[in-house]
């Protein structure tokens, strides 16, 4: 199947926004004063992603001056998608701005923003996966397994962008739990990712046996398991067992292997839409 | 559809009335008369004109076009109306070719001459008066030079339209050139030469709504579902109405795969197969032995010394030139007579000179030959199992009425009317001949009745001057061209025929043929292989900007009138126009009239009164009308044939030095079974497929879309054995030439068979041309009856990957 | 009673022609490329057609696949913008104005009905001619096939022909499985 690149483009920037927003907003929780610089380039990322993210996706359309059309189908999990996708861009821009015009004396009083924006962006990992999850004609989409994928992909995402943004100026009593629960992420993710391509790969070869083409699809799922995800639990774990400093260069590696991961796992998701034979 | 059409009727018929006063011309004469349900909607549509005319690309359907015209340019096309609406239909090819052909880029658009070598391919854009000037300066040069016969007219049958088969035939008279006849070299001849000695009759057949009385029907070498598509609905029809479907192909064709049965034989051996039936039918006493005395010349006595009919005259004290009989209650000699002549006999006859000469029944050597064709050796040779042949005789014997159905692919080679021979016997056989339901069908309609019977005034307008047209046999061409004989012929000029697609042999055209023509003229449509070795190309205009045209069918009765839909495309002109205005150059004006004057000469002097009687002014009118054949219309009904002795003969004297006065089989030239099938093992078929009418069609943009290229179709096993895979490339060649393309490794064909659909250009094919691959062998016993047919499926090749 | 207009493909008279890919792209202008009515054969390809079996005992049947119109029908659900729609006589339409051309009908439908025209930026599908029904006429393939394969009316209607044939033979719609509910049947 075709490989449409700036959705995929799209569900990236997004799902790493979302990401960002949810770190940023567990960090929030676990030391609620620090320091105003880090939230406001945080944030600012944040928004540009997730503008970014919506750009692509309305570039994603035959006729883009008609992207309001997206949301006139409540039934259609595109239209919730795009709902709350807006919702989300809508809530982390309007944040970034009030706390950038407030000052940080605000930030208590801007919370439910934050809340809505967390949400928001929960609704839209949700909607982003249901619209492949709810596709009854592409078997290996067809499963809610997709959702899960894609809430991992964001959070994995946004929480390396966000150790990136906030790295060496981060207090331990934040670093550490975020580095802990990227770590847990990236444990789930790499269970969830190895359980899903069994699942893809069982669903291709049933549909190879009806006589459908399917692709082969081994180096992705090498790339984005091994590379994306086994390379990342390794270096990370070892970096967090050799605490406090961060290895700097493992950081990095690890960061480019997710992404790399990441990408694979998109491209891979739209080669593996193959539908079933007619008849 | 229930009570939605009956809406839908109504409300058409209120309505028709007020379409038609808003209609063009050529639409609103038949409102009135036929349900407008196109016509309805258009007519909403603003400045949308409807035109009925015909579509007729050598396709046996000849379908009415209901052709949408807006700004002069075709917007749609439907099938238009006909007084019987089963005949209302289209297909893709004709689709195509409106929407498609009419404005493609590959247009001839205005007259062009060769600049470069003859088959570079290098053009200049010159005026129809200096094309006319050249062509005319170079055909008065030549004829002084080399005689009148030296320009010669050769045309094929692209447009069925009257003037499409025959006008070359009438431009070739008035400038007293030559006619390269063409009924041998198109490859459908055999077909003819079985059925025309037999019956009379060129080619006729039960009417396809007779369909609905038959119990059984056998296809031999009839691909309907994809050569006359738009007939196919009657078979469905049928069969829906009980009746079974055998059908007989060496291919697992579409029409097969829609049968009861399907026997697969080897290719050209259908006439071994209906000899071993014949045989069962024999030895099991199941032949009508009255409809054989009655009706056919089985009873005519023949001399066993020489195989001729003895005749009255021939006896001492006779005179005429009756035939004689054995009389079936006294056992004497007689002339025959209505009845009463034995079937079975042998005895000596008194000759006038004294001498005496044994003679026997017709039908006793017939059955003797059959006698030698018991059904384990007609198994061995067409390679259909004997319990199969036994059953389907058995059937065809006890199941009345029974049909058979045989078409073109037997007659593809060079045996090819043997098939057709041997299926008259059948049908004689078991009396099935001229019953409803039953008979020997090989095409029918009145499109060969037209051809037949078109009047000889027209086709040569110096008939009053005592002018004797001169023919040369076209299928001699490769053998008497290069000889000069009869006479030297130093120029063609082809219509109608793509003979760059469609010839035999074409290296040999190319190497020996074109290099002696100091000048070919190509009336063509489109710059396609027809016109690469041409020098002058002349723009043709297609069905839907001719000023007019009559076509007939071989589907059904009906006579058709092509009108304008829109205005010729750049410079292009009719056929009818560009051999009135060359023929002016020349002097020769005054044998022209306008299109609509020649329509008339036709219909009005055609040599058949249900041709020539039939309603003028509907015609004229409606765009369409009946022949005047009754609709339970059956050939032979009445048991007269058109032969001279009016009976069905199935045995022919004058084939007896040629070995042919019976129905035989001989093996095909290039049969898998001689030796040259050492080198080349593999028969070559290159049938008709229903994506195209020749190469009429083959490279439409939505053709191509359903059929992008061409394969060559090869079984399993074949491909097996030289490693081939489904889509690899290969080479397939013989001794002639060969074609590089694509494989579709298939189990729908017999093994030790290939086939690629015919039609495709040559640049579709990576290297080669189908047509290099085939021959234009001459057949003694067609030049006797005939003339000698060209045989496209009587090849050998091998394959191998590339 | 509302109408519920249906295409019924009989495949005993299918002889894979496909004038009816050729009459609709016609008369829906639809562009090269695309069809809006595809012809499958045995091997689920659109060209080449082979049969199927050893030969010889070999079969081969041809699939046309217009839009299902399906009563529960993927692509509707899918549409974001509203643009896909049933109509009140059962036609699942496109209103190519309102389209945004996002494909997601593209992936939803079992059928591979829906196609992305990407002149246009809008999908484009089969609408059973519904431009020439409200002219009181037939769809342009039922129309146009040669073999009468393909035959047009109202199902809710017990009169008329289709529904006849639908209670007279054995009829079957594609992938019962996806619960799209066609409403285009094949009769065998």
């Amino acid at each position: 199947m075709h490989i449409p690149y700036s959705l995929a483009t799209s569900y990236l920037l997004l799902g790493t926004s979302i990401g960002l927003v949810m770190w940023f907003a567990a960090g929030r929780f676990i030391d609620r004063d620090y320091n105003h610089q880090v939230w406001s380039r945080i944030l600012l990322t944040a928004a540009v992603l997730a503008v970014l993210g919506v750009i692509f996706a309305i570039l994603h359309l035959g006729h883009t001056e008609r992207f309001m059309n997206l949301l006139a189908n409540p039934a259609s999990w595109l239209s919730r998608e795009g709902l709350f996708a807006g919702a989300f861009t809508g809530c982390t821009v309007l944040y970034f701005l009030l706390i950038k015009r407030s000052g940080v004396e605000a930030v208590k009083r801007l919370d439910p923003l934050l809340y809505l924006a967390v949400l928001a962006g929960l609704g839209t990992f949700i909607c982003m996966g249901m619209i492949y999850a709810s596709v009854q004609a592409i078997p290996t989409w067809n499963t809610t397994m997709v959702v899960l994928i894609d809430i991992f992909s964001g959070l994995l995402l946004g929480g390396f962008l966000f150790l990136v943004l906030t790295g060496k100026e981060l207090p331990g009593n934040i670093i550490k739990p975020v580095i802990t629960g990227i770590f847990l992420v990236l444990l789930v993710s790499l269970i969830v990712n190895i359980a899903y391509d069994v699942q893809v790969r069982m669903t291709l070869s049933a549909l190879a046996a009806q006589g459908v083409t399917v692709p082969s699809l081994t180096l992705i799922t090498l790339i984005r398991v091994v590379i994306g995800l086994l390379v990342p639990v390794y270096l990370l774990g070892k970096s967090f067992k050799t605490k406090p400093e961060l290895a700097a260069s493992a950081f990095s590696i690890a960061l480019a292997c997710v992404l790399i991961g990441e990408v694979s796992a998109k491209i891979m998701h739209f080669m593996a839409a193959v539908k079933g034979p007619l008849f | 559809m229930g009570k939605y059409q009956v809406k839908l009727t109504r409300r058409n018929f209120v309505k028709a009335s007020a379409a038609a006063a808003a209609l063009t011309y050529g639409a609103s004469h038949f409102t009135g008369v036929f349900e407008p349900a196109a016509a309805d909607a258009a007519a909403a549509q603003e400045g949308v004109k409807l035109v009925r005319t015909v579509c007729a690309p050598n396709c046996v359907n000849s379908c009415g076009h209901l052709v949408h015209v807006k700004d002069n340019r075709i917007i749609k096309v439907e099938p238009a109306d006909f007084p019987d609406n089963r005949y209302k239909r289209i297909c893709l090819k004709g689709i195509s070719s409106a929407m498609q052909r009419t404005y493609s880029p590959d247009r001839v658009k205005y007259p062009m001459m060769r600049v470069g070598k003859r088959g570079e391919g290098k053009w200049k854009r010159v005026s129809w008066d200096e094309a006319y000037d050249y062509i005319a300066d170079k055909i008065k040069s030549m004829q002084a030079q080399y005689g009148d016969g030296a320009m010669a007219w050769m045309s094929m049958t692209g447009d069925y339209g009257i003037f499409g088969q025959l006008i070359s035939h009438r431009i070739a008279n008035v400038m007293k050139g030559t006619i390269l006849t063409n009924l041998g070299i198109m490859g459908d001849l055999a077909s003819n030469i079985g059925f025309f000695p037999a019956t009379g009759m060129l080619q006729d057949g039960h009417p396809w709504p007779d369909l609905m009385n038959c119990k059984l029907n056998i296809f031999f070498a009839c691909n309907y579902a994809e050569t006359s598509l738009n007939d196919t609905r009657f078979i469905w029809d049928a069969m829906e109405n009980g009746m079974k479907l055998i059908v007989v192909d060496p291919r697992f064709s579409n029409t097969a795969s829609k049968a009861d049965q399907w026997i697969a034989l080897r290719p050209g051996t259908d006439a071994a197969m209906m000899l071993g039936m014949a045989n069962v039918i024999l030895s099991k006493n199941l032949h009508d032995r009255q409809f054989l005395a009655q009706n056919t010349n089985g009873t005519f006595l023949v001399r066993t010394d020489n195989g001729r009919f003895i005749k009255a005259k021939d006896i001492s004290g006779g005179s005429s030139d009756e035939f004689m009989v054995i009389d079936a209650l006294t056992g004497a000699v007689r002339m025959r007579s209505d009845a009463g002549a034995a079937l079975s006999g042998k005895i000596t006859v008194s000759l006038a000179d004294g001498s005496k000469v044994e003679c026997c029944t017709a039908w006793d050597l017939i059955a003797d030959y059959i006698r030698q064709w018991p059904v384990e050796k007609a198994s061995e040779v067409c390679e259909v199992p004997a319990e199969v042949i036994t059953k389907l005789a058995v059937e065809y014997a006890a199941t009345h009425p029974a049909a058979i159905r045989i078409s073109q692919g037997s007659n593809r080679y060079w045996q090819g009317h043997q098939g057709f021979r041997n299926a008259i016997l059948l049908g004689a056989m078991c009396g099935n001949h001229g019953k409803k339901g039953g008979g020997v069908s090989w095409a029918g309609g009145t499109l060969f009745k037209t051809i037949a019977a078109a009047p000889p005034c027209w086709l040569n307008p110096r008939l009053d001057e005592g002018y004797q047209e001169k023919n040369v046999v076209g299928s001699h061409m490769f053998e008497d061209l290069p000889q000069d004989k009869p006479y030297p012929i130093r120029g063609i000029w082809f219509n109608h025929y793509n003979y760059g697609t469609q010839m035999p042999n074409y290296n040999l055209f190319i190497k020996e043929i074109a290099p002696r023509l100091e000048l070919i003229v190509v009336n063509e449509q489109l710059m396609n292989d027809a016109t690469t070795y041409a020098d002058v190309v002349l723009p043709a205009c297609s069905w839907y900007e001719q000023e007019g045209e009559l076509v007939a069918a071989w589907s059904n009765y009906y006579f058709q009138l092509r009108k304008q839909c829109i205005k010729p495309m750049w410079e292009a002109k009719q056929d009818h126009t560009i051999y009135a205005e060359i023929s002016e150059r020349m002097g020769y004006g005054k044998y022209w009239g306008t299109v609509e004057d020649s329509i008339n000469e036709v219909i009005d002097n055609f040599l058949e009164d249900r041709l020539r009687d039939i309603n003028k002014k509907e015609l004229w009118e409606t765009g369409v009308t009946r022949a005047l054949y009754s609709d339970d219309f059956i050939p032979f009904a009445d048991q007269k044939y058109f032969t001279p002795s009016g009976k069905l003969e199935i045995y022919l004297d004058y084939l007896h030095d040629l070995g042919e006065s019976l129905p035989v089989y001989v093996e095909p030239l290039e049969s898998n079974r001689k030796p040259k099938a050492k080198k080349y093992p593999l028969t070559f078929m290159n049938v008709h497929s229903v994506f195209t009418v020749h190469s009429q069609h083959a490279t439409l943009p939505w053709i191509k879309e359903v059929n992008p290229e061409p394969r060559v179709d090869i079984s399993k096993e074949d491909a097996g054995q030289r490693g081939i895979k489904d889509g690899d490339m290969v080479k397939v060649s013989n001794d002639r030439g060969h074609v590089v393309l694509k494989a579709r490794v298939m189990e729908g064909i017999k093994p030790g068979c290939v086939n690629i659909y015919e039609g495709y250009w040559m640049k579709q094919f990576k290297e080669g041309h189908l047509p290099s691959l085939t021959h234009m062998e001459l057949n003694p016993v067609h030049d006797a009856v005939f003339e000698s047919n060209y045989a496209p499926y009587d090849n050998l090749v091998e394959v191998e990957k590339i | 009673m509302s109408k519920k207009y249906a295409l019924i493909i009989d495949t005993k008279r299918c002889v894979g022609c496909r004038t009816c890919t050729v009459a609709c792209k016609m008369e829906n202008n639809v562009p090269l490329g695309l069809a809006r009515m595809r012809v499958f054969n045995p091997q689920g390809n659109l060209h080449f057609d082979k049969p199927i079996g050893v030969y010889p005992n070999l079969k081969m049947y041809w699939t046309p696949v217009p839009c299902q119109h399906c009563d529960n029908a993927p692509c509707i659900k899918a549409c974001p913008s509203g643009a896909m729609h049933k109509r009140e006589d059962g036609i699942v339409d496109l209103d190519k104005s309102r389209c945004i051309g996002c494909q997601y009908c593209v992936w939803v439908c079992p059928y591979n009905v829906p196609q992305f025209d990407p002149e246009a930026g809008v999908s484009d599908k089969c609408n059973m001619c519904a431009q020439r029904l409200d002219q009181g006429e037939e769809p342009m393939c039922v129309l146009c096939c040669p073999s009468r394969a393909i035959k047009f009316g109202d199902l809710n209607d017990p009169d008329s022909e289709v529904a006849k044939m639908v209670n007279q033979r054995s009829s079957k719609v594609l992938l019962p499985e996806q619960g799209t509910s066609p409403t285009t049947q094949y009769l065998f």
